[in-house]
């Protein structure tokens, strides 16, 4: 229709959002501006197009319902379906029609709500974890692991052995050398049917029965034991809690859902066991340089962590389900075996007598 | 006032008209709710709160009163801001807190289950609280000819006076209840205005016990009955006489065969549902005495109101919202609300005649946050 009239005047109704009063008033469509007028000639509103919005979505046999910016309470209702073409060809974004602009805006905006999200999930679960970690008081992490290693252990039996006790001691203070006293060591040995190893909060670190009598000489244990040290040094379990706690919140962000309920429970315990790769290349990295410190030949733990991992796979699970520290098995593990490189050893020692380790073998008799 | 002029009328106050509620579907509906469904899964839900507010808006729209559509003003944006409140008040401080109790005890220890039950009464308190806000929110975001509803009351106050009321119908079991509901309906109607004009609410609960105690006593039986109807069903699906039932589910009968224990989950889940819907069949009696009470202590002064409820029509709306829940696995669930909108909108009728020009927008300020109580409880169709 022909909106290059210079005016063009068409009766409307008015809300002014003050009273519910239905006015009727003269709504006129000049070329870069409206203006609507009472019967009275007094006006009401004159403004530009682009602040026109839609109040309500447009519908068959409805008047146009329009609200303009600058009074924002108020409604325009155009019958008029002259008027309203007219309207449309200066205001079209009043058509309610979906505007390819607005789609990119909103996928725009989607996108960066998303690269907030990630970002916010990215730190609270690989930065946040780790200094987090360092933070927990000692009490709290003396807990945390004491309820991890009962729901890890359950009624199985430490192995208390007192010659294997002994020499399960000597083999610990060979590595550790007078460093890390200040960590509160507790190493045990439970009786479990499956070759594994943990470190828990708190400085708890539990070898199986069967990790000891699958291994074929003192290095073996002392590897394993090394890297499980490496973990305790280097915070893991505190961090992988602090993870899931994270993962927790970003779950109930999702859902909205409160849910203390999901922390706590033994499967999530059981993921503290779990690490990144990376994490166990550091824990690895310490084990060898631990070793080399103490005269230890790394020989041994190269060995075993081959061994176990190539061959012996029916060995992992058990009631763990393959949850384990060293055994999990990571993608990866061919570069970790590589990467121990025993022709680097200095000078290497013996760490036990063969009667010690006959000792440590019996330890769960 | 002698004015003659009709193009006057307007500025000098109407004349008393009578109002009639409508509720006119309008396509896209359907379209809607895909895309609802779908840019919820790409954002993992995040984008509930712009779907609601989209449904909300395309319904509000279908609602006219003399001719004239509801209007809601209402944003995700705020619905969302609500939400993150809520979240960082509530949510992110309980879960820490559970979190660290859980490092620190076992999950029978004493502070844990104390812990547990002063959160759990806490959130009991804090249901009347969502449920008021929600409201407030959504009256304040409706509007009529440019005229804002709202909610004027303490969301505290009626938190306190809803959560006694829970106490209340679990020492009675149940028997306050008629009372107790009414006392919440008559705060929230009193609490609520259109612009300037108040409702009010009238009346006694008095006229809800026969129907009450009806549905009361015969919970027992309905829901044996139904039992038993469904126990007959399992063992004429297992073709077994229903006192060899005993066997069927024992171990004894080791020998049970695949198709017999499909048959047996599938019978037992029908049961279920059998017992479900006999339940809700019954107290639907109750249900549609009370809408229809309630709505005829209601006043907008000088209109009155009624509605006319039937059990069977509730049953039918309850019925076809989970047909439709179930069909479309959740993503009809705007046809839902639309179904019932409209049943409310229907079955009501305004009697008397009001002067609509009168009524002024009132000056209370708006809620700048959508109503993130009532997401975390996430106990909303609307
Ligand atoms: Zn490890």
């Amino acid at each position: 229709m022909a909106a290059n009239t210079t005016n063009t005047e068409f009766s409307a109704e008015f809300f002014d959002g003050q009273t519910a009063a239905s006015r009727a008033v003269i709504f006129k469509i000049a070329p870069d501006h409206f203006q609507v007028f009472e019967q009275t000639a007094d006006l009401v509103i004159k403004g530009s197009y682009s602040g026109l919005e839609l109040a309500s979505p447009r519908q068959a046999g409805q008047p146009l319902r329009v609200k303009h910016s600058s009074l924002p309470a108020a409604r325009i209702l155009i019958h008029n379906s002259v008027a309203i073409a007219d309207l449309l060809t200066l205001a079209p974004q009043l058509d309610g029609k979906v505007r390819p602009k607005r789609v990119l805006k909103t996928i725009g905006v989607i996108a960066a709500g998303f690269a907030c999200l990630a970002l916010f999930g990215y730190l609270l679960l690989t930065v946040a974890p780790g200094l987090v970690a360092r933070q927990i008081p000692e009490t709290w992490r003396d807990r945390l692991g004491e309820h991890v290693e009962t729901s890890v252990i359950k009624s199985n039996k430490a192995c208390s052995n007192a010659a294997g006790r002994t020499a399960l001691n000597q083999l610990v203070r060979a590595v550790t050398g007078d460093q890390f006293d200040d960590l509160k060591l507790r190493v045990k040995v439970v009786d479990l049917p499956m070759v594994n190893a943990f470190a828990v909060p708190g400085g708890r670190i539990v070898m199986t029965g069967k990790l000891i009598s699958k291994a074929s000489g003192p290095d073996e244990v002392a590897g394993v034991f090394a890297h499980e040290l490496g973990h305790v040094v280097l915070h893991h379990p505190e961090a992988a809690f602090v993870r899931i706690m994270g993962l927790q919140l970003i779950l109930s962000l999702a859902s909205g859902g409160t849910g203390p309920e999901l922390i706590g429970n033994v499967a999530s315990l059981m993921a503290v066991l779990s690490y990144s790769r990376e994490a166990e290349t550091q824990a690895d990295l310490f084990a060898v340089k631990q070793l080399r410190r103490q005269g230890i030949g790394t020989k041994g733990f190269r060995a075993f962590f081959a061994r176990i991992m190539k061959k012996d796979r029916s060995l992992l699970g058990g009631s763990l389900g393959g949850m384990g520290d060293i055994l999990s098995t990571h993608p990866g593990t061919e570069e970790r075996i590589e990467a121990i490189d025993p022709s680097k050893d200095g000078k290497t020692r013996s760490i036990l007598t063969t009667k010690q380790w006959r000792d440590l073998k019996n330890i769960c008799k | 006032m002698n004015d003659t002029s009709s193009d006057h009328r307007n500025l000098l106050g109407g004349r008393p008209e009578r109002l009639t509620v409508l509720y006119t579907s309008k396509p896209g509906l359907a379209w809607l709710s895909i895309k609802n469904f779908l840019l919820g899964v790409i954002t993992l839900g995040i984008y509930r709160f712009w779907a609601k507010t989209h449904v909300r808006r395309h319904i509000w729209a279908c609602i006219s009163i003399n001719g004239e559509p509801l209007e809601y003003t209402g944003t995700g944006k705020e619905l969302f801001l609500g939400f993150l409140v809520i979240f960082a008040i509530i949510v992110l401080p309980v879960t820490v807190i559970f979190g660290v109790l859980s490092v620190m005890f076992s999950p029978e220890h004493p502070v844990v289950v104390v812990a547990q039950l002063v959160f759990f009464t806490g959130a009991l308190m804090l249901y009347g609280m969502a449920i008021y806000r929600a409201r407030r929110y959504r009256l304040s975001r409706t509007l009529w000819r440019g005229i804002r509803g709202s909610l004027t009351g303490s969301s505290m106050s009626f938190s306190a006076l809803y959560f006694g009321a829970m106490l209340l119908r679990f020492m009675t079991l149940g028997w306050s209840t008629p009372a107790m509901n009414m006392n919440i309906q008559q705060r929230l109607t009193r609490d609520m205005t259109f612009g300037d004009q108040r409702f009010d609410f009238d009346g006694r609960a008095g006229p809800l016990y026969s129907v009450y105690a009806l549905c009361w006593f015969l919970t027992p039986v309905v829901i044996l009955v139904a039992v038993l109807l469904g126990a007959l069903v399992v063992a004429a699906g297992l073709g077994v006489s229903i006192f060899d039932l005993g066997d069927a589910f024992g171990e004894s009968s080791g020998e049970q065969t695949t198709t017999e224990s499909v048959v047996l989950v599938a019978t037992t889940i029908g049961g279920i549902v059998l017992v479900i819907a006999a339940y809700g069949a019954l107290w639907s009696l109750y249900t549609a005495r009370e809408l229809t009470l309630f709505a005829s202590y209601t006043t907008l002064n000088p209109l009155k109101f009624t509605f006319d409820a039937t059990a069977g029509s509730l049953i039918g709306l309850w019925l076809g919202n989970l047909l439709i829940l179930i069909l479309t696995i959740g993503i009809g669930q705007p046809f839902i609300v639309q179904r019932t909108v409209r049943y409310l909108v229907d079955r009501l009728t305004v009697h008397g005649e009001i002067d609509i020009d009168s009524v002024v927008q009132a000056s209370a300020t708006l809620d700048r946050r959508g109503e993130g109580l009532l997401d975390v409880f996430d106990l909303d169709g609307f």
